[in-house]
């Protein structure tokens, strides 16, 4: 049983690099009440590779629709704007972290909570689509 | 001399009768985002319903202190961010016994008293929700300063809401003492609380 958690686990880190040089850093997605519709993930998003990504669209067969959104505090006031695009040049990264930068993913299919691993893919210029799967914390 | 001591006497006794106040309280310039009102705020009646379907008016906030947090249960990041700071603080040592946590939401048009329920109590059993009519949410509000804004399609499910995301401090008295600016760390706003109330309690 344990093996077969190492082996899962290192299934899972092996495509959290995969795909152009695009990592996904500590990535993980809120757990949030029963009933919520809105949730979160967070990370570090990087472009290991050698030539520039360019994100234009992002989803996941667990949620109907997937943004990039950011929190803004305007004194005190919080705003959230949509990014619809993201381009990270060489070694560049943004981190979606609670308060900033977040993933925001909508209406869930399935009860999001800690055992689920939850798929984002990233649909890059080129036409290609990188995958990562998230974990479920609290 | 007898006459100007009475008169000294009058002038302290309707100086304490005008503010009952101490000091200002000095906030430290390390303790980031702490706005202390001198005086307290006094609340208007306002009557809102609490996630168990009973009334939260005025009444609910004498005799204790409170923690107030504004927002919505469709917000993905930032309520969910202070509710768990706020949890975080109530598992904080040497808080009054008379503590209360109470979540109110701007958006009664989807949050129903269920949806309210399942919501604060997913962070802490203990914590209280409310809405209710916009007219009495304002009454609330409104001296605290809250303002919040809906943006996009409301008729849909999928608009949100752009809100003041302090966390009040409200008094046993049920005035608004000091509120605390985001973004927020339960290290900061427990300070924060524990400085307010070592000071006013």
């Amino acid at each position: 049983m344990r093996l077969l958690i190492v082996i899962v686990l290192f299934l899972f880190s092996s495509l959290a690099v995969a795909g152009g040089g695009l990592q996904f850093i500590d990535p993980w997605v809120r757990q949030a009440p029963p009933a919520a519709k809105m949730l979160a993930a967070y990370g570090e998003l990087k472009n290991n590779g050698s030539a520039d990504v360019h994100i234009v669209a992002i989803s996941s067969e667990l949620f109907d629709n997937v943004q990039m959104h950011t929190t803004r505090f305007d004194r005190g006031m919080m705003k959230m704007s949509e990014s619809k695009e993201l381009a990270l040049k060489p070694g560049q990264s943004i981190v979606f972290a609670p308060n900033s930068h977040h993933l925001m993913l909508f209406r869930p299919a399935v009860a999001i909570k800690p055992g689920v691993m939850v798929p984002i893919r990233f649909k890059l210029t080129t036409g290609r689509v990188v995958r990562f799967v998230l974990p479920v914390k609290r | 001399m007898k006459s100007k001591i009475i008169l000294l006497t009058l002038f302290a006794l309707l100086n304490f009768g005008c503010s009952g106040e101490p000091e200002p309280l000095k906030v430290p310039s390390n303790l980031r985002g702490l706005i202390v009102d001198s005086p307290a705020t006094k609340l208007p009646a306002f009557k809102l319903t609490d996630h168990n379907g009973k009334v939260f008016d005025n009444s609910r906030l004498k005799n204790n202190w409170s923690l107030v947090f504004f927002g919505y249960t469709s917000c993905p990041d930032v309520c969910p961010t202070s509710l768990t700071i706020m949890d975080k603080i109530s598992k904080q040592s040497g808080l009054p016994d008379n503590m209360q946590y109470v979540f109110i939401s701007v958006d009664p048009k989807r949050d129903t008293t269920a949806k309210l329920k399942d919501f604060v109590e997913y962070f802490n059993p203990k914590f209280i929700g409310a809405t209710g009519l916009k007219a009495e949410l304002d009454k609330f509000q409104a001296p605290l300063g809250v303002i919040y804004d809906y943006e996009g399609d409301t008729t849909s499910d999928d608009y949100e809401v752009s809100h003041f995301a302090a966390i009040y401090i409200i008094d046993p008295r049920g005035r608004e003492r000091a509120y605390v600016l985001p973004p927020h760390s339960d290290k900061q706003v427990g300070e924060a609380f524990n400085l307010v109330y070592n000071y006013y309690k």
